[in-house]
């Protein structure tokens, strides 16, 4: 009985991978949940470079003062500067989780690909009442592993592009943070999560099926 | 969602796979291979995931497993794809993400085809070590905007996992933000002819990335737009664009700005702009055109800013590649300044000045530009450094429009009896575009039936349409046709006149053998009534070329100045439309004589003057030209026979001839009578005898004559009478002949010639008469 084998291998591999992933999921979501503060920093501070751009200093007491502009522009300047490491650091966080679901999904799909002679293209497709195929299985890790690489370029790019030259875009950062994740549900990871833990634990279901 | 849909869902779709499995193998195969896959829509979770979606069947039939590499050949190329289930499990169903595919396949066309099985093929695959690719941008901005680094990275991260072949074109779905649209794979190493996977390990190099706008360009199909008969011009413009483009090392060294502006000029329809968007695909580059339209605004300032971002697209392409700015009809966008009252046009010239001196410190752009009024534009435009050659394109000659007519009819249907060196000959004056009417207009004639268009199609269509340039001509006229046998007697006349006017246009090898020219014009003089008039309609129906009648009421305005801008350009037309014959019919009241008239700031003055200059003036004006300047130059050593032939042809028929009437000769400038200009002077004499009677019998055709009258004794008894007279004599008798012997009457009688000679008399007296041989014999004199 080489498919049921084959099919328990899978099975197992599937299960470490899926573990690996909701892992990485949690670390995700910590390291998404920790862009959040830094950039509203940023923007309340793109707000305040701009009043102090707008500001008739001439006028005001402290004329008498006359670099505290351009200090307090340095200043600024710095503050931004150090918030931009911060989210750096969150952006390599986010690296790590998507390596490591990378090469966890790889792995999985490099299994099936090694066995898939010996699985057979019926026992890959056959679903049960309360069990997905591994075709479905397969194709939701591959989603989330894509998931996580096009929603990190997005950031990266995103955090690119953030300069202190555009004070108005600057201000409107945690709004485009927050559209950009709208676009990129979690849903994927989720669903894939419970598809493969149905998967796992009702797998034996195929194999009787398939005897009957 | 998901857990619901698979719970529900039966597997019977792959029980029925596995019985179709047990049936005979062979017999299954072929009829899989034959089963068709309905090409449906992508589901949109699909959408850049590089899977194409099939059912069981097909799967088992193509005995791949899950998730490997496919190639599907599609009516408009190939693509590569991952093959999952369906999710529904059902057959006969195809879904497929384009993400990797040969240039020019795109979704919109694939809706509602259906594909064989036998058009998938699994393909095995290795993991690639290295990629060499060019990245397609989404805008210059961002292509600049980008590090390099940055944009390294990203195409990594996109082309990850996914299967290419080389000389694809991986698109990057449209709803991931990043400035990349396409990556097209120009090398891959291992080189297999499989597919070949992109690992985290491969080494990806990125030869180069251009904008979206110019890999559209580079992708345009790249069908040669067909110009023929301008390959002088051609070849001319094609070495001024082509020059910066290819050399700028070498117009930097030797410390030259390179030229990069052209100005078209030539009559509507000559090919100005197919010509320069030919040339722009023959060098490959990038043609940004400008209409007027698109610039104007309503909002003042508006439209310098629409110039400015237009000369800026070009800069950004030019950072690309070759670009061609071409700005059709100039004469709109940049018309003369100083005029009081279009101060927001003189901005928009001034704009466009700054704008093209700009552009010759870039290098790279070189501006077009094409009208058929140059003397409307600003003179500042036409200086070197802003458009530095001016080329000329004129009316094609009887080679060039052969060679059009060829090119035409290259693809028609065209029966072996259509003559296109006849045709040609006929269509003088025509232009490009009118040629292509003429043949569009012979094919509409050409029944649907028959599958060749023969002459005769030709000859009808040619009937139908006229050159572009007739028709806003002034002086244009349709006579009946006259016959050199509607005309009595005046028979040495009648041979002076062919010799003069016809023959040099039927036969010029005979001319140019002796060393002729032909006459210039030809004044026609001698008492009123005597067929001066008549006698230019046979000539202008015996000579088939066109006909200008000019009378004082086309030329005469209140505007100063009109008159002779009108006669000027009935001139011109002529030239153009060559061979042509001008008819200035009562010349006398037209122009007046300088030295008869006392008053001399008179109109007719001026008209005389222009009239002086258009027969025997130094040359014509650059944009009348015909041809190119090298023709007129002349080198025809290397032609054969016949194409000599052709150019004799040409070159004698380029001209017009101008034949004046009038019956005051004495009233005319004498410098208007001296060879060179109205050069032939015939004098046409009242009938003699013979020619009375030959007029008689012509006029009495329609009459029917009683068996007395004798036509030689009418015949003596008019003398003095002018063909005219004699014709209202005819008429007379008639209706005489009506008058007495009732309505019924069927026949003149000789009497009532004679009674009506009685009140009929002679326009013509002796002294008018002596007046006219006087003359003629002084001429002879000469």
């Amino acid at each position: 009985m080489a498919p049921a084998a084959a099919l328990s291998a899978m099975a197992a591999a599937l299960e470490a991978c899926s573990a690996a992933v909701a892992r990485q999921a949690a670390a995700w979501r910590q390291a998404l949940a920790g862009c959040s503060p830094p950039l509203d920093s940023l923007a309340g501070l793109a707000a305040q470079m701009r009043a102090a751009e707008r500001l008739p200093w001439g006028s005001s007491p402290l004329a008498a003062f006359g670099d505290l502009p351009e200090r307090l522009w340095r200043k600024q300047r710095g503050a931004a500067e150090a918030l931009l490491e911060q989210l750096g650091s969150r952006r390599a966080e986010l690296r790590a989780v998507r390596d490591a679901v990378g090469a966890a999904v790889a792995s999985a799909l490099r299994l099936y690909e090694e066995r898939a002679a010996e699985l057979g293209l019926e026992a890959a497709l056959r679903r049960g009442p309360r069990c997905p195929s591994l075709a479905d299985a397969l194709e939701g890790l591959q989603d989330v592993e894509r998931h996580y690489r096009h929603l990190y370029l997005e950031i990266q790019l995103f955090l690119l592009r953030i300069s202190c030259d555009s004070l108005a875009d600057m201000e409107t950062l945690p709004q485009a943070w927050g559209k950009m994740l709208e676009r990129y549900k979690e849903d994927v990871v989720e669903d894939t999560l419970l598809k493969i833990s149905l998967f796992v634990d009702n797998h034996q279901e195929l194999c009787s099926s398939e005897g009957s | 969602m998901h857990v619901l849909n698979f719970m529900v869902r039966s597997w019977t779709g792959s029980r029925r796979a596995g019985i179709a499995l047990s049936r005979g193998e062979s017999a299954y195969k072929s009829s899989m291979e034959r089963a068709a896959l309905k090409l449906l829509l992508l589901d949109p979770g699909d959408e850049g995931t590089q899977r194409c979606r099939v059912g069981p069947s097909t799967l088992s039939f193509l005995g791949a497993r899950i998730g490997a590499p496919l190639r599907i050949s599609l009516p408009t190329g190939c693509c590569l794809c991952t093959v999952w289930p369906r999710h529904d499990l059902a057959d006969g169903y195809l879904q497929v993400d384009l993400t990797c595919s040969t240039a020019g396949v795109r979704a919109r066309d694939m809706t509602g085809f259906t594909l064989s099985v036998g058009q998938l093929q699994v393909l095995a695959y290795s993991r690639l070590t290295k990629a060499t690719v060019r990245v397609v941008v989404k805008s210059a901005a961002l292509k600049r905007s980008t590090p390099r680094a940055v944009l390294q990275e990203t195409i990594r991260e996109l082309l990850r996992n996914i299967y290419v072949s080389l000389h694809y074109v991986v698109t990057v779905a449209p709803n991931l933000q990043n400035p990349v649209m396409y990556i097209e794979i120009l090398s891959v190493d291992p080189l297999v002819n499989e597919a070949g996977l992109i690992t985290p390990q491969t080494s990806i190099k990125i030869k180069e990335v251009i904008t979206y706008e110019w890999y559209r360009h580079l992708s345009e199909d790249t069908a040669k737009a067909s110009v023929a008969g301008l390959d002088d011009v051609g070849k001319s413009l094609k070495e001024i664009i082509d020059l910066p483009f290819r050399f700028p090392k070498t117009f930097k060294k030797l410390g030259l700005s390179v030229p990069n502006g052209v100005l078209l000029i030539g009559p509507p329809g000559v090919g100005k702009t197919l010509m320069v968007k030919a040339i722009a695909k023959e060098v490959g580059a990038y043609l940004l055109c400008i209409s007027d339209l698109a610039i104007y605004g309503s909002r003042p300032g508006e439209s310098e800013e629409n110039l400015r971002r237009v000369f800026e697209k070009a800069r950004e392409m030019a950072y690309e590649g070759p670009t061609i700015l071409f700005i059709d009809e100039i004469d709109s966008l940049c018309p003369k300044r100083g005029r009081s009252d279009n101060a927001p046009e003189d901005r928009i010239v001034a704009q466009l000045l700054t704008l093209l001196d700009g552009v010759g410190s870039e290098g790279k752009i070189v501006v077009t530009a094409a009208t058929n009024r140059p003397d409307a534009l600003d003179p500042a435009l036409r200086r070197p450094g802003r458009f530095d050659r001016e080329i000329v394109i004129g009316t094609p000659t009887l080679t060039q429009r052969r060679s059009i007519l060829q090119l035409l009819t290259s693809d028609m249907p065209i029966s072996t009896d259509v003559d296109l060196v006849k045709l040609a000959e006929m269509t003088t004056g025509y232009v490009g575009a009118d040629l292509t009417a003429l043949c569009r207009e012979a094919a509409i004639q050409a029944d649907s039936m028959k599958p060749v268009i023969n002459m005769a199609d030709f000859q009808e269509a040619f009937k139908k349409t006229q050159p572009s340039s007739f028709r806003s001509a002034i002086g244009l006229t349709e006579c009946k046709p006259v016959t050199w046998e509607q005309i009595g007697g005046l028979e040495d006349v009648k041979l002076k006149l062919k010799q003069s006017v016809e023959w040099p246009m039927k036969f010029p090898q005979a001319f140019a053998r002796m060393g002729l020219s032909h006459p210039k014009g030809i004044l026609l003089y001698g008492p009123s009534g005597c067929a001066k008039t008549t006698l230019v309609k046979a000539l202008a129906t015996s000579c088939h070329c066109s006909f200008l009648s000019v009378s004082g009421a086309d030329l005469f305005s209140r505007y100063v100045g009109d008159s002779e801008k009108i006669l000027s350009q009935v001139f011109r037309q002529a030239r153009a439309n060559a061979p042509a014959i001008i008819f200035l019919d009562e010349i006398d009241s037209i122009l007046g004589s300088r030295s008869h008239c006392k008053t001399s700031h008179g109109v007719s003055e001026q008209v005389l003057s222009v009239l002086l200059n258009e027969l025997d003036g130094i040359g014509l004006k650059v944009t009348e030209r015909r041809g190119s300047k090298l023709q007129l130059e002349g080198q025809c050593q290397e032609q054969s026979d016949e194409e000599r032939k052709l150019e004799f042809h040409e070159s004698l028929n380029t001209d017009f001839m101008v034949v004046a009437a009038t019956n005051r000769p004495d009233m005319l400038d004498d410098a208007l009578l001296r060879p060179g200009r109205l050069d032939k002077v015939i004098y046409i004499p009242p009938p003699d005898l013979k020619g009375r009677l030959s007029i008689l019998k012509i006029c009495t055709e329609k009459i029917p004559l009683d068996t007395d009258v004798s036509l030689q004794d009418v015949a003596v008894l008019t003398n003095l009478f002018s063909g005219a007279d004699i014709e209202n004599l005819c008429k007379e008798a008639a209706l005489l002949a009506l008058q007495e012997n009732g309505l019924e009457v069927t026949a003149v009688k000789h009497e009532h010639f004679v009674k009506s000679l009685r009140t009929v008399k002679p326009s013509l007296n002796m002294k008018d008469l002596e007046f006219y041989e006087k003359i003629y014999t002084r001429e002879l004199a000469f």
